[in-house]
């Protein structure tokens, strides 16, 4: 489902952000993407969803080939791609609910929909009952289950995680990495980049590792080092 | 986009406005004295185009026909010249006749005339006054033409003083345009600063550049159009002011009557009030959207 051909990504300041990678995640696929500091792992996701174009090769999401994106298309094709990062990005001032509908309303779903697919997502992640609630009042963990919670309530096709554990404590990394498993389980590819040695033994999935810009080492039930 | 996605837009836009409602408050004050300024430019515009067309309809062309020129024939020629809207007739006795109202008592002096020595006349009436030089040269050459006359000399100075004085005008109004369009892209800069975050949530999640732009579009239209709006009351008051002390001040310039100014004073203001926002807005959340 997403193919990387030959992708190299050197920034305009000429740092080498990913050199000639190759690599094939399918459907219902739950990847670790790990990989020193600087390696490329957040290189990669962004390409994905289109917030760097490659400099060379071809980003293939579904059978489209990405780097050639009009920009208008860009919409829909993020519509169909979950984000959730190490920060949540949530904004402070809305509530839970609110934060989560953020990304229904750019759909233009209606009302009804909006309050629906939302109770329904928030369920899903464990925050049933924390609707009202700003973002401010929740644990890190819980900001983290609604930033989960805005990256699905579209369905989409993958959900990218950058280290979506990074500033959580191993019991809460240990709960949102079972979230993401949980999502996994119910169809969504998930593609997680993390420095989170633990989890990543434990789980005991695919592990693409990356060094320098290139992935080093694909196993499909991969540890953390080799 | 749908109708109740731009409502809702557009109430996000209102309350951006509002959370900083100094500086929307500071942004539409200055935004709407210059407005008043701009409007007076307009009013001045409007009354010196009406100047040129009331100067065109008065001063007239006379043509002076020959004796025993065919009065048809000349008639035809000169409608036929571009710019020539309508032409009066006015018969040697018809001449006589006027020119005895005028001089009143003094009329017996005609008598002493024994033959009428008036010529056979055309009034011509113009499109605008601009022309009435070049239809003079054209009537000139028509065969049966003796004279042209028209206040050459003065009606030359007043078309010239109009146009500069129009080209300033508008000179002035585009400079008043770019001044506040400067002040609306400042401001709404402000707005899409605060929301950064929220702008780099939204494209992640798919937002369409409309969706992301259109709150701080009615941002800015809201601006313009409370701006116009206050500016429009403001001009009609200060026109009202001048209409009531302008005609002792001056009395032998026509003034256009309010409702002939005022209402496309403020239509153009309410007009310029939203193209101020739309192009403001644009301006400002453009990089953001990169
Ligand atoms: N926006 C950018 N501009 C310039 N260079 C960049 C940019 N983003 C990343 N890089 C460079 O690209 C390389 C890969 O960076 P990337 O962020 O993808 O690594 P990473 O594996 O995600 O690292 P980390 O584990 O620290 O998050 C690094 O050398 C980095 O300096
Ligand atoms: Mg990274």
């Amino acid at each position: 489902m997403i193919h990387f051909i030959d992708v190299s990504k050197i920034y305009p300041n000429g740092s080498v952000g990913l050199d000639r990678v190759n690599l094939t995640v399918e459907k219902g696929e739950f990847v670790f993407l790990v990989g020193p500091s600087g390696s490329g792992k957040s290189t990669l996701l962004r390409l994905i969803t289109r917030e760097e174009k490659p400099t060379e090769g071809k980003v293939l999401v579904g059978s489209r080939n990405i780097a050639r994106l009009r920009r208008k298309e860009i919409p829909y094709l993020r519509r169909r791609i979950g984000v959730v990062f190490q920060d949540f990005r949530l904004l402070p001032k809305l509530t839970v609910a609110e934060n989560v509908a953020f990304a229904l309303e750019v759909n233009e779903l209606s009302r009804k929909e909006i309050r629906r697919r939302v109770a329904e997502v928030l369920d899903l992640v464990g925050l049933a009952g924390k609707e009202r609630a700003c973002p401010r009042e929740l644990s890190g963990g819980e900001q983290q289950r609604v930033s989960i919670a805005r990256a699905i309530v579209n369905n989409p096709l993958v959900l990218l995680a950058d280290e979506p554990t990074g500033n959580l404590d191993p019991e809460t990394s240990w709960e949102i990495v079972k979230l993401l498993e949980t999502i996994n389980i119910r169809g969504t590819t998930v593609i997680m980049a993390t420095h989170n040695e633990t989890i990543v033994n434990t789980l005991q999935r695919r592990v693409v590792a990356m060094a320098e810009g290139r992935t080093v080492r694909d196993e499909v039930r991969g540890s953390y080092q080799q | 986009m749908k109708i109740i996605t731009l409502g809702k837009l557009a109430g996000e836009g209102m309350a951006n406005l509002r959370a900083r409602s100094g500086m929307g408050l500071t942004a539409i004050t200055i935004i709407t004295l210059a407005f008043v300024v701009l409007g007076l430019f307009l009013v001045l515009f409007f009354n010196l185009n009406s100047l040129g067309t009331s100067l065109a309809q008065k001063l007239q062309l006379r043509v002076f026909l020959t004796d025993g020129a065919s009065i048809e024939t000349v008639g035809e020629s000169l409608r036929s010249l571009p710019g020539v809207e309508g032409l009066e007739f006015v018969s040697k006795a018809q001449a006589l006749e006027e020119l005895r109202k005028q001089l009143g008592e003094r009329s017996e002096l005609l008598d002493l005339v024994e033959e009428n020595p008036l010529p056979h006349t055309y009034i011509v009436r113009v499109r605008e006054a601009e022309l009435i030089p070049g239809i003079a040269e054209e009537a000139k050459t028509i065969v049966g033409v003796e004279e042209v006359v028209y206040g050459r000399e003065s009606l030359g100075k007043v078309l010239d003083f109009i146009n500069t004085v129009s080209i300033l005008s508008v000179v002035g109004m585009v400079i008043i345009f770019l001044a506040t369009l400067f002040i609306v892209v400042n401001t709404i800069r402000l707005t899409v600063i605060a929301r950064k975050e929220e702008i780099a949530i939204r494209k992640l999640v798919g937002a369409t550049d409309a969706f992301i732009r259109a709150p701080f579009v009615f941002e800015g239209i809201f601006m313009g159009l409370a701006s116009a709006s206050l500016a429009s009351l403001l001009a009609d008051f200060t026109y009202r002011l001048v209409l009531e002390r302008a005609p002792q001040a001056i009395p032998f310039l026509p003034i256009l009557p309010r409702e002939a100014v005022v209402p496309q004073v403020t239509l153009s203001l309410l007009g310029l009030g939203v193209l101020l926002g739309i192009v403001g807005s644009w301006v400002s959340v453009r990089k953001y959207l990169r």
